[in-house]
């Protein structure tokens, strides 16, 4: 049964719950399995009246995008300002690579410096729809602190669970909002599994469990955007990074909204990224496997993709086959690489999960499975200042002068 | 045979018109899914178990936090004092179309 939810300049929503695995459909409310089956639920939209004018009349953000997210009652929207990020054409980066129609999706531009602002976002507001009186998440550090923030705009405690080897600036970002940060000596998935039963014995929305199916529709606005920069067009071939196949997932869920609604058409090649110390679904894309092989202990510096349990794996392989797109993997070194020649090309300063996109471009490139004539948008999505572990003193480099005239030859001679 | 503690989430629970925790006695995870089957009948199985009696692949067994898939799966031994954790994994499953116009 549906529930008539949202008239908003005219327009009309119905938002429902649909099992990914039985098709059974609920009204919308605070649930994630599916009763009949414990499967997987997401959103489905029921809107009318839409064109593109619909967006684009209102002001830039995730929230230009109102239909086409889980939110009933506009009063509910907890907005700190996600989304809006720019979509750069990478000419010096494309031209280091080979390729020429790059762009980078810079999410770093996001208030908590990555593009979790956005499903924060939503899952909050949706939190504070069902009058939830606290919220939470599991987090490899990202997550973290857009809930955090988004928490404290909405008024509501807020509890992250981390594993205690996260990025030490990630850890200190998030205890600025006033968050209660719990450190899980574990995985990813040791945390995720402690937040999976917090949110069955107490009263908390834990943004990425109980309330996935509605943080996750936060993610897709990236594509619309993506979509909306190139003038209504469907990039070629996307790169996203994958930690639990997520992301993916729903920049396609996006795009295909979009494609019903008659505002794009053409096909976009959706391609995932992983470090080879955590890269279950490009494993199982290369096996030709339809389901993931978990990884029990990642061993990768690129920590905010070392998820080994990806909860949408199956579905991203899936999407990525659909689309034509590949699944690649990449050493650490190659994406701290990446990072830095990003910072050093276009000025964009990103964690080395961000410039994973750039780093599995390159190999793509050179395997000769991306034409150099084809256009690419490579999604960066967390900003360099979350993870300076990387970073070795030699990448450090400063020159130590005293304050006289005379030291400027030494730095402008040559 | 050992004696563990069974604990499933108040979604499944109710479901089963169970206790969110019980106590049960079983050699290994695949005898104490016969048991937990046995008892529940489809409610259970229709909810956890695929057609070929496993765990759906977006259903997670824990035995004292380890996935059972990082130990012997449905043939991992139980001890006595086990905490066995039923979970259904978050995402997963495979999208059908998700906007209507109307």
């Amino acid at each position: 049964m549906a529930t008539e939810v949202a008239r908003w300049s005219g327009l009309i929503k119905r938002i429902r719950l649909v099992c990914r695995n039985c098709s059974e459909e609920y009204e919308s409310r605070l649930l994630y399995a599916c009763p009949k089956c414990l499967g997987a639920l997401e959103v489905k939209y029921e809107v009318s009246g839409m064109s593109k004018s619909t967006f684009e009349s209102r002001k830039r953000s995730i929230w230009r995008y109102f239909e086409l997210l889980p939110i009933e009652d506009p009063s509910n929207v907890v907005d700190i300002g996600s989304g809006n990020t720019p979509l750069v054409k990478a000419d010096r980066l494309g031209e280091e690579l080979g390729i020429r129609e790059l762009y980078i999706k810079n999410d770093t531009l996001n208030p908590t410096f990555s593009f979790k602002d956005r499903p924060a976002s939503v899952a909050v507001s949706k939190a504070k729809e069902f009058r939830l009186v606290a919220v939470g998440c599991a987090s490899t550090g990202n997550l973290a602190s857009a809930t955090a923030a988004h928490a404290t705009k909405a008024g509501l405690p807020c509890y992250v669970f981390m594993p205690s080897d996260v990025e030490r600036n990630k850890i200190l970002q998030v205890t600025q909002y006033g968050a209660e940060v719990v450190l899980v000596n574990g995985t990813y998935d040791d945390v995720n599994r402690l937040a999976h039963v917090s949110c069955d014995l107490y009263d908390v929305g834990i943004v990425n469990v109980n309330l996935r199916p509605y943080y996750v529709e936060g993610s897709k606005t990236m594509m619309l955007e993506i979509v909306e920069q190139l003038g209504w067009r469907a990039p070629e071939h996307v790169i996203v990074p994958m930690a639990s196949g997520a992301l993916l997932c729903a920049l396609h869920k996006g795009l295909k909204e979009i494609e019903e609604l008659g505002m794009v058409k053409g096909s976009t090649r959706m391609s995932g990224a992983q470090p080879e110390g955590c890269s279950p679904i490009v494993d199982a894309f290369k096996k030709g496997l339809d389901y993931v092989i978990p990884v029990e202990r990642p061993t990768t510096l690129v920590k905010s993709l070392a998820i080994g349990m990806p909860g949408d794996g199956a579905f991203a392989l899936k999407t990525v086959r659909q689309s034509g797109g590949v699944c690649e993997s990449v050493s650490d070194g190659e994406a701290l690489y990446a990072a830095s020649l990003l910072a050093k090309t276009e000025g964009i300063f990103a964690e080395p999960g961000g410039a994973i996109t750039v780093a599995v471009l390159k190999k793509l490139l050179e395997d000769g499975k991306v034409d150099r004539s084809e256009e690419v948008v490579c999604c960066v999505t967390g900003a360099g200042f979350k993870a300076t572990e990387h970073i070795s003193q030699q990448d450090v480099r400063t020159k130590l002068i005293s304050p006289k005239i005379e030291m400027l030859n030494t730095i402008f001679a040559r | 045979m050992a004696r563990v503690r069974l604990i499933m989430t108040s979604t499944l629970a109710m479901y089963l018109n169970s206790e969110r925790e019980l106590h049960m006695e079983a050699s290994s995870v695949r005898k104490l899914l016969d048991q937990l089957s046995e008892r529940f009948g489809d409610a259970f199985k229709h909810r956890v178990l695929d057609e070929n009696g496993n765990p759906k692949s977006f259903v997670v067994i824990y035995i004292n936090g380890k996935n059972i898939q990082f130990a012997e799966g449905l043939d991992t031994k139980l001890n006595d004092g086990d905490e066995v954790l039923i979970l259904p994994a978050i995402g997963g499953g495979t999208s059908k179309i998700a906007l209507i116009i109307v």
